[in-house]
């Protein structure tokens, strides 16, 4: 974790919440698997970084939480997104979107002095 | 509002954790088996396959603490948990919990009591309304070299000034003789003009303050009772207005009684019956008597000290139109001088009380530092504790918290405890403190204190427990969980800390101690100094006879002299001296005086000189040194013989070239008669031990009898055994004469010490203190390093040093850190006396003698306590020190 956990933090909350309004309720396993194929394996999700995402969610009401069974059939615990998170996540996404767009002005060669 | 909705859902966390523990359990043991599942379907080895999920899912147990910390309040539920533990950890180590506590109650009980003190004289605002509006105003007459303020120039500055909202002023307070309300007694009376309370705001608790036409000349008697004058003589009589007292033998009419816990706004006065001050309305100065007052004034709003003695100094240079020839000389470079009230009333006794301050907190520090060390000491033989913990998920901010939660348990018990220990110091300030001290207010343990106590605590509890917990917290997880010797590995900082901290409390020490040593030294050289007279088997008595009554100077003498006789017939008795002022008491004359052959000085430049009227037995009753002529004899006592003894100092000073014997002087204004000199004896210091002694004369008293007589009794044995019956005979000349200031001449020499040394007594008990905790913690360090090298040590003897080269190991760097820690001391204790030096008599604050002496006491105590560990290390077996591996 050490320096990078803030920023992560708020990115893989972000990625979570995106998670679950695409795929619908999920458990964790689900989420981590799913988050580190969208990446294309760049991003690791270990429990370290998961499970304290998944309960600040759920303690802020963006998500919630209960006990179901899997495919294989093994009992897991589902999180999926309320409507608050929703609204979060539209709020959220717009707010990345608006960041990585100035960013990118920055970075893009040749334009700053436009 | 996410986060306070957060926060809620924390605080219902707080409940059913057990099963929070469990679902997040099968939660993650979910997750890992799901992630085993796809890896084996992806065909990897079953063995592999669960080594490779647990390897990329990273520690289980720090993310269920990680977990735990995010859920409920954990700030509560840890520090529950940490004082839980740390109540166990403290009560497994009841000895070092008991001293920590010990030596924290008594350094923060130490500093509540000075601070209490502090806060009353200091802090605290004066018991008036506004009080800072409230001005003290004076003149400084470089002329007289005194402070004085005629009533004219008072009259002037009332009626003229616009930057007052009023001036109010009183005079120097007289003793008066109470008589028709059970025994006579002399009391203290101050007259103040009828506004004096108005401008200080305080109303009486019964009746009402003065009216203007009573505060004028030819005013009705009128007086105003303390709350203390009314409860003893007058048994708190609700009626008493309207009543009359008998003062000095006039009638008084009673208007009212001050409240309990009115003091009057000066240090030197504290009357039990306050009088009108009856003033001429107008600036008069051609008035027969000019009376000295003393003013206090009410500044308007936004006025500054600066505006307000601009004014004043203006309109007393104004004034000097109206006054005679001769007063304009002696106003020479007259100063007007505007103070604000508190200033002047504690100006004087701010520094004494801040050396106290910070001598006490000095030794607080130390006792916190050497409790740090204890603390380091303890932590690091923790240090396995500590890795487990960090292994199984503690965060560094955990341990950190968990460490110092246990200090501020100490610091707590501590506090609790000293404020137990402040109340007890507060009674005995009470009991023990100089009246400057006690004069301004009561010494409580107010809101104010109490919060300076809850402040000290924390701010220890940060001093001792945020070195050794920083230290503690970030533990080297994989050596200390190795096999083998936790701490003598990776300790070689710590060795370094604790020994910075050895050192510096040394340092603090030697500072406290050579406070506290020069205070003992300039002490014993005050207790030391030869006052020119002996105290010994001295009664003391006085008594003052009302002018109205004994209005002839016959009648005086005679009452007088019908009192010698009877106390020098009776048993035991001595000698018996009788003065108008006994040593270490205020002069009751001083006059103006010419020397016969020398050109007359213009009015208001003649030199002045202490007059003492006396009896022949005087001298040799208080066995002052007789140097040249006589003493007074029997034949001086008729009135018309003039006969005049000086002292020393005065012979030195105004007859440098020539014998005084048979010279003539005489006292008072130029058409007075001369008087003959007949003996110069020894010098006295009058005004206390500290003071050397000023030109000074004696006259016989039979001239002119004082109203108001001393009486020394020489006896052969206790002289307080003789109080009684001394008093009888002078009761028995005239009943209603009162006796007043019973006392031996040691106890009034004991007196006028009482402010040295209180603080010399408590400079002493801090600098004791803070020597035994330096030492305690010199010893604790290096008895600590002996423990850990038993095993080199072993090894070493085993190879041949000899029990000589042990010790010698152990007391280097004793020796060591004593001489580092003395050298400090040294210095900054050369850098701070300074601040010592009002309080210091005869020596200088860098004095020698007493910084060898401290260097010396210190290092020989520290010495000792390096030896102790040391002859520990010599026994060391090797046999033993090795198996114990």
């Amino acid at each position: 974790m050490g320096e990078r956990a803030d920023v992560w933090q708020g990115t893989l909350a972000l990625m979570v919440l995106k998670t679950l309004q695409a795929l619908g309720p999920l458990h964790g396993y689900g989420s981590a698997r799913r988050i580190e194929q969208t990446s294309g394996q760049l991003l690791a999700v270990n429990y370290g970084t998961l499970y304290p995402a998944l309960l600040k969610l759920e303690q802020e009401g963006y998500s919630s939480s209960e006990w179901g069974t899997s495919d294989n059939n093994r009992k897991a615990k589902y999180y999926k997104l309320t409507r608050a998170g929703r609204k979060q996540l539209d709020k959220e996404a717009r707010e990345w979107e608006q960041t990585t767009e100035i960013l990118a002005r920055f970075l893009a060669p040749g334009k700053e002095s436009a | 509002m996410r986060r306070v909705r957060g926060w809620l859902f924390r605080l219902g966390e707080l409940f059913g954790k057990e099963q929070r523990e469990r679902e997040l359990a099968a939660e993650m043991e979910s997750h890992l088996q799901m992630h085993i599942e796809d890896n084996l379907r992806a065909g990897i080895a079953p063995e592999q396959a669960r080594r490779e999920a647990l390897m990329k899912l990273g520690g289980i147990e720090q993310t269920k603490e990680m977990i735990r910390e995010r859920r409920g309040l954990p700030m509560i539920e840890v520090f529950l948990q940490d004082l839980h533990f740390g109540a166990r950890m403290l009560r497994k180590n009841p000895g070092f919990s008991a001293i920590a506590v010990m030596t924290l109650a008594l350094g923060i009980g130490a500093n509540t009591a000075i601070f209490s003190v502090v806060n009353t004289v200091l802090v605290r605002p004066l018991p008036y309304r506004d009080p800072g509006k409230l001005v003290w105003v004076d003149e400084y007459w470089p002329r007289m070299n005194d402070n004085m303020v005629p009533n004219p120039d008072y009259t002037n500055w009332n009626l003229h000034n616009h930057h007052f909202e009023e001036m109010a002023a009183y005079d120097g307070g007289s003793q008066v003789n109470l008589t028709g309300a059970g025994e006579p007694e002399r009391i203290e009376s101050v007259s103040v003009t009828a506004n004096l309370l108005h401008v200080l705001g305080v109303k009486p608790s019964l009746g009402r303050s003065f009216l203007t036409e009573e505060a004028q000349l030819g005013g009705r008697r009128v007086a105003l009772l303390s709350y203390g004058l009314w409860k003893r003589k007058f048994g708190g009589d609700p009626n008493i207005s309207g009543k009359a007292v008998t003062l000095n033998k006039e009638s008084y009419t009673v208007i009212g009684v001050m409240p309990p816990d009115f003091r009057f706004p000066d240090r030197r006065a504290n009357p039990q019956i306050l009088l009108a001050f009856q003033l001429p309305p107008k600036v008069d100065w051609t008035a027969k008597s000019l009376a000295l007052t003393r003013v206090i004034g009410r500044v308007k709003p936004g006025v500054t000290l600066a505006q307000a003695n601009a004014e004043l100094a203006a309109l007393s240079q104004q004034t000097n139109a109206d006054i005679p020839a001769m007063f304009i000389h002696m106003r020479d470079g007259l100063q007007v001088h505007v103070t604000g009230l508190h200033e002047k009333l504690v100006g004087d006794v701010r520094p004494t009380l801040l050396i106290l301050l910070a001598a006490v907190a000095f030794v607080l520090l130390i006792g916190c530092v050497n409790i740090a060390n204890v603390q380091l000491a303890r932590t690091a033989s923790r240090q396995k504790e500590l890795a487990v913990r960090a292994a199984i998920g503690a965060g560094r901010g955990r341990l950190l918290r968990q460490l110092l939660t246990e200090g501020a348990l100490i610091a707590a018990s501590g506090g609790v405890a000293g404020l137990l220990v402040a109340a007890g110091g507060v009674r005995l300030l009470r009991a023990y403190a100089p009246t400057s001290f006690l004069q301004i207010g009561p010494i409580t343990i107010d809101t104010w204190v109490l919060f300076f106590a809850f402040g000290i605590t924390c701010l220890t509890a940060m001093v001792f427990g945020t070195v050794p917990a920083l230290r503690a917290s970030k533990p080297d997880v994989i050596a200390n969980l190795k096999e083998g010797r936790v701490v003598s590995e990776g300790g070689y900082g710590q060795h370094r800390l604790r020994s910075v901290l050895v050192i510096s409390e040394l340092a603090l020490a030697v500072v406290v101690l050579v406070a506290s040593g020069l205070l003992i030294r300039s002490f014993l050289r005050l207790s030391n100094v030869d006052p020119g007279f002996d105290s010994n088997n001295l009664l003391t008595v006085s008594t003052a006879l009302p002018e109205t009554k004994y209005v002839a100077p016959a009648q005086r003498r005679a009452f007088f002299e019908e009192v010698l006789q009877r106390v020098s017939k009776l048993p035991g008795v001595r000698c018996v001296a009788l003065t108008s002022s006994l040593p270490l008491t205020n002069y009751a004359q001083i006059d103006v005086f010419a020397i016969e052959g020398e050109p007359n000085k213009p009015a208001g430049t003649r030199p002045m000189t202490p007059v003492e009227h006396v009896n022949p037995g005087y001298f040799r009753t208080l066995r002052i040194a007789l140097l040249e002529g006589r003493v007074f004899d029997d034949t001086d006592s008729r009135p018309e013989t003039r006969v005049v003894i000086l002292n020393k100092v005065f012979a030195q000073r105004f007859f440098p070239n020539d014998d005084p014997i048979g010279k003539r002087i005489r006292f008072g204004p130029t058409e007075s008669p001369w008087s003959t000199i007949v003996g110069v004896v020894g010098n006295v210091r009058h005004t206390g031990p500290d003071r050397e002694a000023e030109p000074q004369v004696y006259v016989p008293y039979a001239g002119n009898p004082p109203s108001t007589a001393m009486l020394a009794v020489r006896t052969d044995s206790d002289p307080r055994n003789l109080a009684a019956v001394v008093r009888d005979q002078v009761t028995a000349v005239d009943t209603e004469q009162p006796v007043f200031g019973v006392s031996t001449m040691e106890q009034r020499v004991l007196d006028s010490l009482s402010g040295p040394r209180f603080n010399t007594t408590l400079l002493g008990f801090f600098g004791f203190v803070a020597l035994v905790l330096a030492v305690g913690g010199v010893y604790g360090v290096v008895a600590y390093f002996v423990a850990l090298r038993t095993h080199e040590f072993g090894i070493r003897v085993a190879l041949g040093a000899s029990q000589r080269n042990v010790v010698g190991m152990v007391m280097t760097q004793g020796i060591a850190m004593t001489a580092a820690g003395l050298g400090l001391g040294l210095g900054g204790a050369f850098a701070l006396t300074r601040y010592l030096s009002t309080l210091l008599y005869g020596i200088r604050p860098t004095d020698p003698i007493t910084f060898a002496g401290v260097a010396l006491i210190l290092a020989g105590a520290a010495l000792l306590a390096c030896y102790i560990p040391a002859l520990h290390a010599m026994r060391i077996d090797p046999m033993v020190a090795l198996r114990c591996e």
